[in-house]
């Protein structure tokens, strides 16, 4: 625990940034104190990470000043607040993919103009430090190779070479699976002992307490709260997160719901290729009107199932069946005709056009349909208007219009666009995969909502997911991936977390699996 | 939909406030006036009076009725390609073939023009465009083929094509076109009936110039009115979720160059139709690369193409007038080329302070 009388790293005052009709950032003032490991909490758009970049000296504050060290600086780009003493891990990474790690290492600490050092110095420095904070990481690896955590692991020891003192941890676990996130967090406690703070900026509550001591929360632009974790309960937090109490879901069916089976999958196989185990004859079915869980750790073969029954990618062998015809062949548009929707994994890269608007990319898969063109060669653009405003009522996108750009829009309600376009089509199937990633509790709640309300409008739901909360609060059945195989199968209403999480890891199938600490 | 009158308004004052905003009209003027101050420099160091270069270059381009002419007939080609070749970037297909695709639309509108008919000239010159465009279009059909089915890049086999395109026009016209009994390197003349109307009595201006217009509309229209439109720019942004909707990207690389060879093949009819009356060696003289350039400039937006066209066609006709000031013809290339550094310069700008495209 911080000691009381000492001088805080950075003291933020009356801090507000403003984007164009936004306050982002309201008047915010905060203390970061030496030791101390600092959860910032809120919600999408909350502005936890406008407050953050601030600090970060990626935007300048309209309003307010900080303070570090007890003085005041003025932080015009990221190398001030660099040379500050502040580190700054992002969602997206910053690392430059086809360099090594040591390459990629010596670019932050050199920028500069000068002499470039001995590599051969800087990677037993990168190895030592590595070694010193339990990140241990080969220095001559190719980033792009590297998998999403160990890049992770990759920008903090760019933080900890330039010895930062304040460490600011953007969404870290978003990314990881369970024994990744306990990894960090094991990480997260060296560094802090050694003085340094860290910020840790999430939308887990159960992160808040498990690692945080002290623990702010933002809510739209304000600081509503901030104290030690000691003084609060989760409950207590994230009714302070979302302004209003939060109900448990209840959406949890159990095993032998549904009616017939909708998609089977049957001996899938695909070779393993660089990131990925490939698929292992796999098989799996869904019926109508229940929710299957897929859980697994990221790279174990989700996202090659997703694209094959998706119809993006091929299986070597195997086939899928949908309602009785086989579909292993078909491409995407004859299986979004035939009932497939999917909710593609990565809702920026896959799910939604950015630059275009809201309109265009809510009707992307209705384009050709008569209702909305006439002849299949023009558009009847005011009645696809209409339709999509009809969903931005329906689906409670938070728009100023449906002409807008959805890259302007926030992540959630980017998620309920694609939830529209996809749930409007009255899908028989719906394949969902991580559609909650990223989300604040809020949008989380609402797209598992969608989720269960599918179910009871009879359509099959595949839930492809590595968070084991979401999973567990509203499926009906879980299936364990491991390898590109499915490994276990369980009853969600009486499983045990354990069960899954031990069969994730790979401990119940002989080998162990990669990610352990 | 009822029109509310304010809602309309507010559209109106959106579209003006658009239009003050619009980086390119800004850039694109700064830069003329900027390489023409830079012209009139080294005008003055060859021994000329700049004043005297500018009111014989605005003569020859704006402030005479046969100038005005002139320029928007100089204007054509160059928005027919860029436009296509806007199509095909916005796409996301790298089509810098515009020359070439001029080129074979100019060989296909020589052939019926000149060995078909004679014909009434509304269905000559329909039969013509017709006939180029899709002379155009199946050339650019190869790159797009090459890289959809061998995954050859489009930006280099289109380019290279180009030349092929050059040399292949040289070939007809010294060979097989080659007007009996002329000693040229030209086709025989078109026939009468394919020759587009003058619009504007007094000049050169033909009919050509309304149909570019035309299709700047008709490209708008397609790229924002049709499903194919919609699919083309959801593709060229981001193909990978354009796959996951249920769109067949290498469907639509091909149809995008088909479309975008299929323009500037009309570019070149129009040349034909309206200008050069045959095929000639060195029918082109780099059009076809100045489209590209003025696809961007213009923000590949058919509009602001438009008006840059326009610009490039004025100092087109500006520049061919300072020859008779005995200002060497290389310093028409250099005037050419100034604007176009600058405002790649300014659109660079442009394109860092917005961070991306």
């Amino acid at each position: 625990m911080p000691g009381s009388g000492t001088q805080p790293l950075v003291s933020i005052s009356g801090l507000s940034k403003r984007f164009e009709r936004v306050q982002a950032v309201d008047d915010v003032s905060l203390e970061l104190m030496p030791g101390e490991i600092h959860a910032l909490v809120g919600e999408n758009g909350a502005g936890k990470t406008v407050l953050m970049s601030m600090l970060y000296g990626v935007h300048q504050p309209d309003s307010g000043e900080i303070l570090i060290d007890g003085e005041r600086v003025n932080l015009r780009r990221p190398s001030d607040a660099i040379d500050a003493g502040l580190a700054m891990v992002h969602q997206h990474f910053k690392l430059v993919p086809s360099f090594t790690v040591v390459e990629n290492l010596m670019m932050v600490q050199h920028r500069r103009l000068g002499w470039v050092p001995s590599r051969r110095a800087f990677e037993t420095e990168v190895r030592s430090i590595g070694a010193e904070y339990g990140i241990p990481v080969n220095p001559r690896a190719r980033v792009s190779e590297l998998p999403l955590g160990l890049r992770q692991r990759v920008e903090i020891l760019g933080g900890l070479i330039r010895d930062a003192r304040v460490l600011i941890l953007d969404e870290p676990t978003t990314i990881l699976a369970p024994a990744e996130i306990r990894f960090l967090f094991g990480t997260i406690r060296r560094i802090a002992a050694e003085g340094r703070c860290v910020v840790l900026i999430t939308h887990r509550l159960s992160e808040v307490f498990e690692i945080g001591d002290v623990f702010s929360v933002m809510r739209n632009g304000h600081l509503v709260a901030t104290g030690p974790t000691s003084s609060a309960t989760p409950a207590r937090a994230a009714t302070m997160m979302v302004g209003r109490d939060i109900e448990p879901l209840g959406l949890r069916g159990s095993a032998g719901a549904g009616g017939e089976v909708v998609l089977t999958v049957e001996d899938l196989c695909l070779p393993p290729g660089e990131a990925s185990p490939g698929l292992d004859h796999l098989s799996l079915s869904v019926r109508t009107g229940e929710i299957v869980a897929l859980v697994g750790v990221e790279g174990n073969g989700q996202a090659e199932l997703v694209q094959i029954i998706s119809g993006i990618r091929k299986a070597t062998s195997g086939r899928v069946t949908f309602e009785g015809r086989d579909m292993t062949h078909a491409t995407r548009r004859e299986g979004a005709r035939s009932g497939i929707a999917v909710i593609p994994e990565d809702r920026q890269a896959e799910g939604l056009i950015l630059p275009m608007t809201l309109a265009e990319n809510v009707s992307l898969t209705n384009l050709r349909d008569p209702r909305y063109s006439a002849g299949r060669v023009w558009l009847h653009v005011h009645r696809l208007r209409a339709f999509a405003r009809r969903m931005i009522d329906r689906f409670g996108i938070r728009t100023p219009s449906e002409r807008i750009a959805v890259r302007t829009l926030s992540g959630g309600n980017q998620q309920k666009v694609v939830l529209a376009r996809e749930l409007s089509s009255n899908p028989r199937l719906l394949l969902a995969a991580e559609p909650t990633r990223g989300l604040d509790i809020a949008a989380t709640e609402y797209v598992l909502r969608q989720l269960a309300e599918a179910r009871s409008a009879g359509t099959g739901v595949l839930l492809v997911s590595s968070d084991l909360d979401q999973v567990m609060s509203v499926a009906d059945r879980v299936l364990v991936l491991f390898r590109g195989r499915v490994s276990a199968e369980f009853d969600a209403a009486t499983v045990k977390r354990a069960d899954i999480g031990r069969h994730m890891s790979g401990v119940e199938t002989a080998s162990s699996g990669l990610g352990g600490g | 939909m009822l029109r509310d009158p304010r809602r309309e308004r507010k559209r109106l004052v959106g579209l003006a406030s658009a239009l003050v905003r619009t980086p390119t009209l800004f850039y694109v003027t700064v830069g003329f006036a900027l390489s023409f101050a830079v012209g009139s420099l080294i005008i003055l160091a060859i021994g000329v009076g700049p004043v005297d270069a500018l009111r014989v270059a605005l003569r020859g381009s704006i402030t005479s009725l046969d100038g005005v002419g002139n320029s928007l007939v100089f204007a054509t080609p160059r928005l027919l390609v860029a436009l296509g070749a806007a199509v095909a970037i916005r796409s996301g297909v790298f089509n810098l073939g515009g020359e070439g695709q001029l080129l074979m639309g100019a060989i296909g509108a020589t052939l019926v023009a000149a060995y078909l008919g004679p014909m009434p000239a509304p269905v000559h010159i329909l039969l013509v465009m017709l006939v180029a465009a899709v002379f155009g279009g199946s050339w650019a059909m190869i790159a797009a083929g090459l890289q959809v089915w061998r995954g050859a890049n489009v930006l280099i086999t289109s380019l290279l094509l180009s030349f092929v395109a050059a040399f292949f026009v040289q070939y007809l016209v010294q060979g097989p076109l080659q007007q009996p009994g002329s000693v040229f390197s030209q086709s025989s003349r078109i026939h009468d009936t394919a020759e587009l109307p003058i619009i504007l009595p007094g000049t050169r201006l033909h009919l050509g110039f309304l149909i570019g217009v035309l299709a700047v509309v008709a490209v708008y229209l397609l790229l924002h009115r049709t499903p194919l439109g919609v699919e083309l720019r959801a593709a060229g942004f981001n193909p990978r979720a354009a796959s996951y909707a249920g769109m067949s990207p290498s469907k639509l690389v091909l149809a995008s160059m088909f479309i975008s060879g299929a323009i500037g093949g009309l570019g070149g009819a129009l040349e034909v139709m309206g200008v050069q009356f045959r095929l000639l060696q060195g029918f082109a003289g780099g059009v076809g690369f100045e489209g590209i350039a003025i696809a961007f400039l213009g923000a590949l937006q058919p509009f602001p193409i438009l008006l840059v066209s326009i610009m490039f066609g004025m100092l087109q006709a500006g520049v061919i007038q300072l020859q008779r000031l005995d200002i060497p013809g290389s310093m028409a290339l250099i005037m050419e080329g100034l604007p176009i550094l600058v405002l790649a310069i300014g659109g660079g700008i442009v394109l860092m302070r917005r961070g991306g495209r």
